[in-house]
């Protein structure tokens, strides 16, 4: 549903109709079980992608632009084409023939060549790949392939590329995707700018007109990479015209769309698998490297395994970096009248899912409070840098840098306590969220208070150690959307010995998603765990899933799973009913028995049901389809189906001499509604606060004149274990009975980041703006 | 690509005589395969010197300790005798990279790749280290600090091989810190690293101060005029103090992902104030990681 006509200036908002199934605690549901295949993940023998062999299959590189940007004039392959091994060479003349596939691809937009043809657009896009019996042989031909470059003239930052004059990455605007997505518009797509999304809500002048103060401030988070464990890992295959393709991705049906679009041929001749994968954190959703590998074994006539370096790993997607200016008008007791936003994001040379990203992570800036007016400009930017897409906490961790930075700085500045500047103008609930939405189930007043009193915020906020140090206290709050609308469906079978197969397209990606979609399965069914068997994703059976991404598994999925279980269940009580001779409504399902309710005596096994009536299997059907959009002029409307709150808290300590932060605690808590399975949340939570951390000091890309200078784990840093804080909880606030379901995975890293800057800022006296707080960072903000 | 894999000192020599320029010794291959994966050696033929038993060997002698060239960090990190005689060095190995590439990496192939961004070279440096040279019916001992030539560079001929190292014990009486600062997360190579030695006379003046610095300039950075001037005088914050200006005046550091020139020389002079600090007061010889 895509609202009209939408007064953005009145207070009576816009209820939110997306509602998800509540669930209780019960057999399954709440209980710390294990994460099916735990073991098995230890102890290395996980399926994973990367083990993945098929008779006659041939091994794949990559050859990359050494240039930035720059005209390609030629391309010779005739050498490498005779190289021991080799099966294929690929370049872009083998596309767009009859009969051949289309060269261009994207999830929004057609943008990203699948090699480049007329010209590069990063140090790193592919220009050829080759096909050859090891891995070793096709490394030795790419050396002999022959490219010509005439070099030119390229933006290596946001601001070059807004740029008078700028060198335009894409001379033409590229062509929206027809099947895009639902929650994606277009705005200001001209230069080097990808797409903008727009938000006007009150009247921003006269907001700032009333204020007492106006902060103007401009804060900087860089692009870092996801560094899954497991780098992309692709196995393509064709049997006549079908294409099979075993892929480490997010997005199995994404990946399917994009290759039966570049195929020509109808999704059923594509089927992709995925079997468990090594992390994902954003990385591998849409398609990636599927469409490269699947053209190379078109062209080979031979299936194609692409594992990719971890070199290439840097090279394949970032978070986006951003620049963020913030104005904020504030009146004299602490409530924000007004604030004025431009966001800069960075896209990199392909837009990948930047327009629904630079959407997110627009409205973002917002935060979490009830501000009256608020004007929000979020540009996607095109430069010549590897492209930026999906990263765990979606465009929230560079907003939240900027608004919770800002918050500390005002509380500061206006002489209140920066948690309760905070409280007097976090969103309540029934209140208006900048979009015009109506909140509800809105914590972040709870939480906050919560992660405050954690690290005991209102005492020793600074504190001198010895000569070289002190320590400070920081507090950071945020809200983070869903995608929305997305649509989850599910399929179950129930088979006659009383064992459930789970058919979803649902990712493992190591979060533990299995066991808790197999916890949801069970419990309307009465059976436990250990009876359900979640298969891995196959398009060729397991229903459509939008991805596994934005925290959504466990709600849409786990809604999904849930209807069809009750499916399911009524079907069973029925025939039970019939054999009982009792009303279906006073049967219930426990420990694979089917019971009268308050006459226990009458019963019988779920296996004899099937038996007794000569079943043979019994499934449903269930789905989660929610509704919203944002009205792309105002950027009113529903943002996201529900939100996700969380709030963090550090202590730090800083070495006044070199500058560098020790993080001593943190503390995070997320408002989960009902809790699934305590210990993988407690699991993911504690990953969004390692993430949090890394992210905080250590992570960053860096490019000197378009090149990436750290494309390894020895010059590009991320937290070790050393680094843990010798004090890190994770909280969860909870619903009371019957609740709804909020994704937790990504929650906590954006606050984490901001409380620690807020630390730093309370122990050192200054702010520092630019992520990562390197020591030298904090010296130069000490000293200035 | 060929492996070798001799098992005496006489035949590594004659295989690297043989193999001419394009041939490599690996020991631990921490450093080595890291520099082949990004292309920057393309070796035809690797000498391993994994067999060569007799260069795994640590003996403590009256005078001096001996560390054959494959003796690995973590074997001298873990050595009772060897946290008794060098605390301090035994103490800084165990804060190299972390135990996975400590087991690996050895003593001969640590002096020899000649890392700038290493941390035992600055202690060895204050200990007096020398280094063992062998070629065919060629032998030399050679001072670390004349081994170490420039980045990623020392003295070794084409065909020489280092098979060991000789450490003098330290005075009884010598104090002695190496303070490792890293910069960013924390298995990180050194960002500046300083060694001190600290040795007083029965008044409590000083007689003999040294103090190198790791990780900054291309070899263990040293002013010696600057710890020769504390000779006879008090071990206190005034002559700390200005040891740690001539050192970061002096001082010209390298500016890479770890810290920029400007901040290594700042922290240079703050790091040597501490180091000498800690080694004049403080209870226990050993490393420490900021
Ligand atoms: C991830 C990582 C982190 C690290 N962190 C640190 C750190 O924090 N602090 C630190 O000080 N160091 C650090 N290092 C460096 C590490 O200490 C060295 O790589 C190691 O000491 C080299 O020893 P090796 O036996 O593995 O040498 P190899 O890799 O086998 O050889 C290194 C070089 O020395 C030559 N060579 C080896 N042995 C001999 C010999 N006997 N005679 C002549 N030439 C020889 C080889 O030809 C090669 O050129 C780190 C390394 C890695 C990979």
């Amino acid at each position: 549903m895509i609202q009209d006509n939408i007064d953005n200036t009145a207070g009576a908002g816009i209820p939110n109709p997306n509602r998800s199934i509540p669930v209780a605690t019960g057999p399954t549901v709440g209980q710390p079980v294990d994460m099916v295949g735990a073991r098995a993940r230890v102890s290395g023998r996980v399926d994973f992608a990367l083990n993945a062999v098929v008779p006659g299959m041939t091994h794949a590189r990559l050859l990359r632009s050494p240039m930035p940007h720059a005209r390609i004039s030629s391309i010779d392959t005739s050498a490498a084409e005779k190289m021991p091994g080799v099966v294929a060479v690929l370049t872009a003349a083998d596309f767009d023939r009859p009969g051949a596939p289309a060269r261009y691809y994207g999830a929004v937009l057609r943008d990203q060549p699948v090699l480049c043809g007329e010209k590069v657009r990063f140090a790193g896009d592919p220009v050829a790949a080759v096909a050859a019996e090891t891995e070793e042989q096709a490394a030795a031909a790419l050396l002999e392939i022959e490219v010509d470059y005439e070099p030119l003239p390229a933006v290596g930052s946001v601001a070059e590329a807004l740029a008078e004059g700028a060198p335009l990455v894409h001379e033409k605007p590229p062509l929206p995707r027809e099947a895009s997505y639902a929650d994606i518009k277009f705005h200001g797509r001209e230069g080097n700018v990808c797409t903008k999304f727009q938000l006007r809500s009150g009247d921003v002048e006269a907001g700032f007109a009333a204020a007492d103060h106006i902060f103007d401030n401009t804060y900087h988070s860089p692009a870092v990479q996801h560094l899954t464990m497991e780098p992309h890992v692709v196995l393509a295959r064709f049997e006549g015209e079908r294409l099979t393709v075993t892929s480490s991705t997010q997005a199995p049906y994404a990946v399917r769309d994009t290759l039966a679009e570049m195929f020509g041929v109808a999704s059923s001749k594509v089927r992709v698998i995925v079997p468990p994968i090594g992390g994902g954190y954003g990385g591998k959703t849409y398609a990636k490297f599927e469409p490269v590998t699947a053209a190379l074994a078109w062209k080979a006539r031979r299936p194609v395994k692409l594992v990719l370096p971890r070199d290439e790993e840097f090279l394949s997607l970032t978070k986006h970096a951003a620049t963020i200016r913030m104005r904020t008008g504030v009146s004299s007791d602490g409530k924000l009248l007004a604030r004025d936003v431009q966001v800069y994001f960075d896209a990199g040379a392909y837009t990948d899912i930047s327009p629904r990203l630079i959407k997110n992570g627009g409205y973002s800036t917002a935060g979490p409070y009830a501000i009256p007016n608020v004007r929000i400009d979020s540009y996607a930017v095109y430069t010549n840098l590897p492209p930026a897409g999906a990263y765990r906490g979606y465009g929230v961790s560079q907003a939240a840098w900027a608004y919770e930075q800002q918050m500390d700085e005002m509380a500061e500045a206006l002489g209140i306590d920066p948690v309760e500047f905070r409280r007097r103008n976090l969103l309540t609930e029934g209140e208006r969220f900048a979009t015009g939405e109506i909140m509800r189930e809105a914590h972040w007043r709870e939480l906050l208070d919560r992660t405050a009193e954690a690290i005991d915020y209102d005492t020793d906020r600074r504190v001198v150690v010895d000569e070289h140090r002190v320590r400070g206290k920081g507090v950071a709050v945020i809200l983070k959307s869903t995608i929305t609308p997305s649509t989850s469906h599910a399929a179950m079978r129930l088979d006659a010995d009383g064992s459930l197969q789970v058919l979803t397209s649902s990712v493992e990606m190591g979060q533990g998603a299995h066991t808790v979609l197999a916890q949801l399965a069970a419990q309307p069914l009465g059976l436990p765990v250990s009876a359900v068997h979640v298969t891995e994703p196959d398009t060729q059976y397991t229903p459509y899933d939008q991805t596994t991404s934005s925290s959504r598994t466990t709600r849409a999925m786990g809604g999904a799973l849930t209807s069809a279980a009750h499916v399911i269940r009524e079907k069973l009580l029925k025939l039970a009913g019939d054999l009982l001779e009792v009303s279906p409504t006073d049967l219930e399902l426990a420990d694979g028995q089917v019971v009268a309710k308050g006459s226990p005596g009458v019963r019988m096994s779920v296996p004899e049901v099937f038996r007794r009536t000569r079943t043979g299997s019994i499934s449903g059907d269930g789905e989660v389809i929610t509704s919203g959009g944002l009205d792309p002029e105002t950027g009113q409307g529903i943002a996201s189906d529900h939100w996700h709150q969380g709030a963090a808290a550090a202590e730090v300590e800083v070495d006044l001499g070199t500058g560098k932060v020790y993080v001593r605690h943190v503390h995070s808590i997320a408002h989960a509604g009902r809790v699934v399975n305590p210990k993988l949340a407690r699991l993911q939570m504690h990953g969004s606060t390692v993430f949090g951390i890394s992210h905080a000091l250590y992570e960053e890309l860096v490019y000197d004149e378009g090149i990436l200078t750290n494309p390894n784990l020895s010059d590009y840093s991320i937290t070790a274990m050393g680094d843990m804080p010798a004090q890190l909880e994770v909280e969860f606030l909870e619903d009371e009975g019957e609740a709804e379901i909020h994704g937790l995975g990504e929650t906590t890293l954006p606050p984490v980041i901001a409380a620690i800057g807020n630390a730093v800022r309370a122990a050192i006296g200054a702010p520092v703006r630019t992520l990562p707080i390197t020591p030298e960072r904090v010296l130069e903000a000490r000293n200035s | 690509m060929q492996v070798l894999r001799p098992q005496t000192t006489a035949d590594t020599l004659r295989l690297l005589a043989d193999g001419g320029e394009d041939t490599k010794i690996i020991a631990g291959g921490t450093a080595l395969m890291l520099m082949m994966r990004n292309g920057l050696v393309m070796p035809e033929q690797l000498v391993s010197l994994d067999r060569l038993s007799e260069l795994d060997r640590v003996t403590v002698e009256p005078d001096a300790v001996r560390l054959g060239a494959l003796v690995s960090l973590r074997s001298i990190e873990r050595s009772a005798e060897l946290a008794t005689v060098l605390p301090t060095l035994s103490a800084a190995v165990g804060l190299v990279a972390n135990h996975r590439i400590r087991q690996r990496a050895t003593i001969g192939g640590c002096v020899s790749e000649a890392d700038y961004a290493s941390d035992p070279p600055a202690v060895l440096t204050t200990l007096g280290c020398e280094v063992h040279v062998v070629g065919i019916g060629t032998q030399r001992w050679i001072p670390l600090s004349e081994f170490l030539v420039d980045y990623y560079q020392t003295v070794l001929q084409p065909g020489e091989l280092v098979t060991e190292v000789r450490i003098p014990r330290p005075s009884p009486t010598a104090r002695t810190t190496y303070l490792k600062y890293i910069s960013r997360s924390a298995e990180d190579r050194p960002c500046v690293g300083v060694a001190a030695h600290v040795d007083l006379d029965s008044s409590g003046r000083c007689t003999d101060v040294r103090v190198a610095v790791a990780g900054a300039t291309a070899t263990p950075f040293t002013v010696v005029a600057a710890t020769e001037a504390c000779r006879g005088a008090k071990p206190d914050k005034t002559a700390w103090d200005e040891v740690a200006a001539a050192y970061s005046a002096a001082i010209s550091p390298i500016g890479d992902a770890r810290g920029s020139a400007a901040y290594r020389k700042h922290v240079t002079g703050e790091l040597v104030r501490r180091a000498l600090q800690t080694a004049s007061t403080g209870t226990e010889n050993g490393a420490f990681r900021l």
